[in-house]
């Protein structure tokens, strides 16, 4: 059963979709359920919202393709993209490294 | 394309108040090229052509709510990008007006009530400081402003022009003052009250007006903001 994600992770994962590569809007979405393996559903509308905040903050850009059928906007991370990208990382596997030592089963807790 | 997916655009490009015309239109485009892509793949999935439609619309949510998000991520955008020394200045400037508006209009009220002993009160010290102050304050601000965007240069003039007036109207009041006090004539004294709140609301008005009209214009005053930002 998926879930839906918190509109605050959705850019999160948008940026490390594209840190994969380029892809248009529709992509990303399905991206970030195939790579889920179906457990996150990325509601479309708040995808958008995610992708006009990261360009905004210069994050990813957007252009106009047309590769043989409907122009499609495709996004790109950029530089100071991939840098969040790694700082957003590295705070997850911190965050997350503190739940496990929790919640990781007793193995975690005598380590 | 479908009426339904038409209709569900043009909901949400109503609520897209915070984009300029092109923008907006930008946004549907994509949306409209991305819900096609979900109808298609719900005809895939073996769903009938209505079924793929509202699949996709569901998919999508509320415009109501697609609207709002998208709206609020344009603003934070922008305040992102607001340059620091200017949004220092306008809210110093915002501050700063209210206040004197708020003391001018309570000299007019003196001045209508023809209350001269008021006079002693606003003539006082602090008073005179605070009147001084706020006028050249005002007069630093909107250079500062005119510097930091081009654009707004003839307006800083004008204000600059009549800031300076303000000061010979301060000087005017300080003569009536001077009289009123020698010849302790009550009408003289309600005369300089009068002086004071055109003083006053001069000192705050073109302010004022200058920041409600970039605040009306608040999209082309964050563009201005934005281009210098640019270089």
């Amino acid at each position: 059963m998926g879930r839906n994600l918190s509109k605050n992770d959705v850019p999160g994962l948008v940026l490390a979709v594209l840190g994969e590569g380029s892809c248009h809007g529709y992509a990303i979405a399905r991206e970030v359920e195939r790579r889920s393996k179906d457990l996150f559903r990325l509601r479309e509308g708040s995808l958008y919202p995610a992708l006009r905040q990261l360009e905004q903050e210069k994050f990813i850009v957007g252009e106009w393709e047309t590769l043989g059928g409907p122009a499609r906007k495709v996004y790109r991370i950029t530089a100071e993209g991939q840098a969040e990208l790694a700082r957003r990382a590295l705070e997850w596997a911190d965050y997350s490294g503190a739940v496990n030592s929790f919640l990781g089963g007793s193995h975690a807790a005598t380590n | 394309m479908q009426p339904q997916i038409e209709h569900y655009l043009e909901q949400v490009k109503g609520q897209l108040k915070s984009l300029s015309p092109q923008a907006r239109a930008e946004e549907v485009r994509e949306m409209g090229v991305h819900l096609q892509a979900l109808v298609e793949a719900g005809r895939d999935a073996g769903l009938g052509e209505n079924e793929a439609v509202k699949a996709a619309l569901a998919q999508f949510g509320s415009y109501r709510k697609v609207g709002r998000e998208l709206n609020k991520a344009v603003r934070s955008g922008e305040k992102h990008r607001l340059p620091r020394a200017l949004s220092i200045t306008t809210n110093c400037m915002i501050g700063l007006n209210s206040l004197g508006l708020i003391s001018s209009v309570v000299l007019l009220i003196f001045a209508a009530m023809n209350w001269p002993s008021s006079a002693e009160i606003l003539g006082g010290a602090t008073a005179m400081a605070w009147r001084y102050g706020i006028s050249f304050a005002n007069g630093i601000l909107a250079i500062s402003l005119a510097l930091q965007l081009r654009k707004l240069r003839p307006w800083a003039f004008w204000m600059a022009l009549i800031y300076h007036c303000n000061w010979t109207l301060i000087g005017t009041v300080k003569l009536y003052d001077e009289v009123a006090k020698i010849s302790q004539n009550p009408s003289s004294m309600a005369t300089n009250v009068f002086f004071l709140a055109i003083n006053t609301t001069l000192s705050y008005f073109p302010g004022l007006t200058f920041l409600l009209l970039l605040m009306l214009n608040r999209k082309t005053y964050l563009k201005l903001a934005y281009d210098k930002y640019k270089g």
